[in-house]
């Protein structure tokens, strides 16, 4: 599958953190959906860049509410959350978009709009960035043969199966060379040979400088790799990411 | 939807145009459309109208010689007639005073009177067309007096009144025209908006989705805006060719006694002006309220 190298060098955005200091950084944080219970409570924790780690812990812990705030789609009912350096409740909402036009996200249900083909919907944060030509018709193509399925590249979401619609989800979150990536049980519909394959894509991404952040359940697969563990439970962390 | 299939689609990742809202709104456009095309034309007709009658009748006078107790009979109104003739000829500031024929005057009767020879048995007034010229200019008010006073039962009129209750009558129809127009932007408008919000409601997760992919919400309501600018310019042009059919069949159906009684009707710059302004202004009426609702409703649910 990686038989076609991606080019993960420069960033299309400044700004960037300086390797080692904190790009995610929560304390004392607590959410809870509208009126009803709490579904983190007091969580601090720290994200270095260039880090690569694992956010464990059973369905229903709190993994998706947690990235959900890290990609700016909730705020904490308390504490704080600082990502990039800024604290997000704080932001004012034009500055959120930028702040994640620098995120790429990998939704768990993959999140990919099915009337635009597998190319538009990788090509779709470029648009947004307003980032247009040739250079980024190219770059999408590349990338789509980077995740092995450069002969799907006009084929609607509907006519993929599971993986390759993952693996189409996992090129539209790196297509901006997002300073992270945060992946929300990226090998949860896929079986253990793909999901170790979509582990590969972003271990590589990894190696060029990108902070990733994987929500998975999946411990044998988290076992073959040698990165630090955020483990929550029950909405409260109960191991790892230095507080 | 040819014509929405021709347009370049440069940034379109919300599905839009399939929305049975954004199918039904060049209908209420075209409609409403069509109604102002139609306004506008009434308001070009009174406007014309207005000026012509007051190009026409701006220097011109008419006196009337009426028939008294006293004329022994037609041969005696002949003599005042003659008389106010010589007596206005004679006034400075009056470039000519004419007559009016006695055929005419039974033409201008007949729609009351009859054509069978209800008129003949009748004695009628004497009519005088006069026109304004020369130096110096006239003062008809003194000059009614004067002329009152030398032939009995001649009065001058000088049609100021008339036109002066027919300028108001135009501009309180221009008003109430425009108010319509005013109206018809309001109604389409509110379609506008309720349509937007209805496709916000659609596409509510996938708007979601480019927000967390980094849209802000402006890249959002372009591409709402765009849907409404290109829905009102099918709807615009529809209901202006409709509009056009309208107005060539009116001028066809419409007799020609009817059609004497307005000033000729030739289009103008301005009125091209205004063909070509109407689309446009209702294509930005309908982009734009797009655009700031859906600014207003993401800035309020999001």
């Amino acid at each position: 599958m990686n038989a076609v190298r991606f080019s993960v060098g420069a960033r299309t955005h400044g700004g960037g953190v300086e390797p080692g200091n904190d790009i995610v950084r929560f304390r004392n944080v607590g959410m809870r959906y509208d009126v009803g219970p709490e579904v983190l409570r007091d969580v601090s924790f720290r994200i270095a860049a260039g880090s690569f780690h694992f956010l464990t812990g059973p369905s229903g812990a709190g993994k998706s509410s947690l990235l959900r705030l890290m990609y700016l789609a909730n705020a904490p009912s308390r504490g704080e959350v600082h990502v990039f350096g800024r604290e997000t409740v704080r932001l004012p909402r034009r500055e959120i978009a930028a702040v994640r036009r620098r995120i790429g996200v990998v939704f768990q249900d993959f999140r990919l709009l099915e009337r635009l083909s597998a190319r538009a919907n990788v090509a779709l944060p470029l648009r947004i960035a307003g980032d247009r030509g040739s250079a980024a018709d190219e770059r999408v193509i590349e990338l789509i043969r980077w995740v092995g399925l450069g002969e799907f590249a006009d084929v609607l979401p509907a006519q993929l199966s599971g993986g390759q619609r993952q693996r189409i989800a996992i090129a539209r979150a790196l297509i901006t060379r997002p300073d992270l990536v945060l992946a929300d049980e990226p090998t949860a519909s896929v079986d253990d040979r793909v999901g170790m394959r979509i582990l590969h894509l972003l271990e590589e991404m990894h190696r060029s400088g990108t902070t990733i952040v994987v929500a998975t359940h999946n411990r044998g697969l988290i076992s073959r790799f040698n990165h630090p563990q955020i483990r929550i439970e029950d909405g409260t962390l109960v191991e790892g990411g230095a507080p | 939807m040819m014509l929405q299939r021709a347009l370049p689609n440069p940034q379109i990742d919300l599905p839009l145009a399939a929305d049975a809202t954004q199918r039904f709104l060049p209908r209420i456009i075209a409609f409403m459309t069509y109604l102002a095309a139609i306004a506008l034309a009434v308001i070009a007709l009174f406007s014309a109208a207005g000026s012509g009658w007051r190009e026409s009748l701006s220097g011109a006078l008419t006196v009337e010689v009426r028939p008294l107790a006293a004329d022994a009979g037609e041969a005696a109104l002949e003599r005042r007639t003659e008389a106010a003739l010589a007596f206005l000829r004679a006034q400075p500031g009056i470039a000519r005073a004419e007559p009016v024929p006695a055929e005419r005057l039974t033409t201008l009767l007949e729609p009351w009177l009859g054509r069978a020879g209800g008129v003949g048995d009748l004695t009628l007034p004497r009519l005088i067309d006069v026109t304004r010229g020369g130096e110096p200019a006239l003062d008809a008010t003194a000059l009614a007096a004067r002329l009152a006073e030398a032939v009995p039962g001649a009065r001058l009129d000088d049609h100021r009144d008339w036109l002066q209750r027919l300028r108001g009558l135009i501009a309180v129809m221009e008003i109430v025209v425009l108010g319509v127009i005013v109206l018809i932007a309001a109604a389409t408008a509110v379609t506008v908006v309720f349509t937007t919000r209805t496709g916000l409601a659609i596409h509510r997760d996938e708007i979601e989705l480019l927000h967390l992919l980094g849209a802000d919400d402006s890249y959002v309501a372009r591409q709402f805006a765009r849907q409404a600018g290109v829905a009102a310019l099918l709807g615009a042009l529809a209901g202006l060719a409709l509009a056009a059919a309208t107005l060539v069949a009116l001028r066809l159906v419409i007799g020609p006694a009817e059609l004497a009684i307005l000033p000729a009707m030739t289009p103008t710059l301005g009125d091209a002006a205004g063909v070509v302004a109407l689309p446009l202004a209702i294509v930005a009426v309908s982009a734009g309220t797009a655009h700031v609702t859906v600014l207003r409703t993401l800035a309020r649910i999001l």
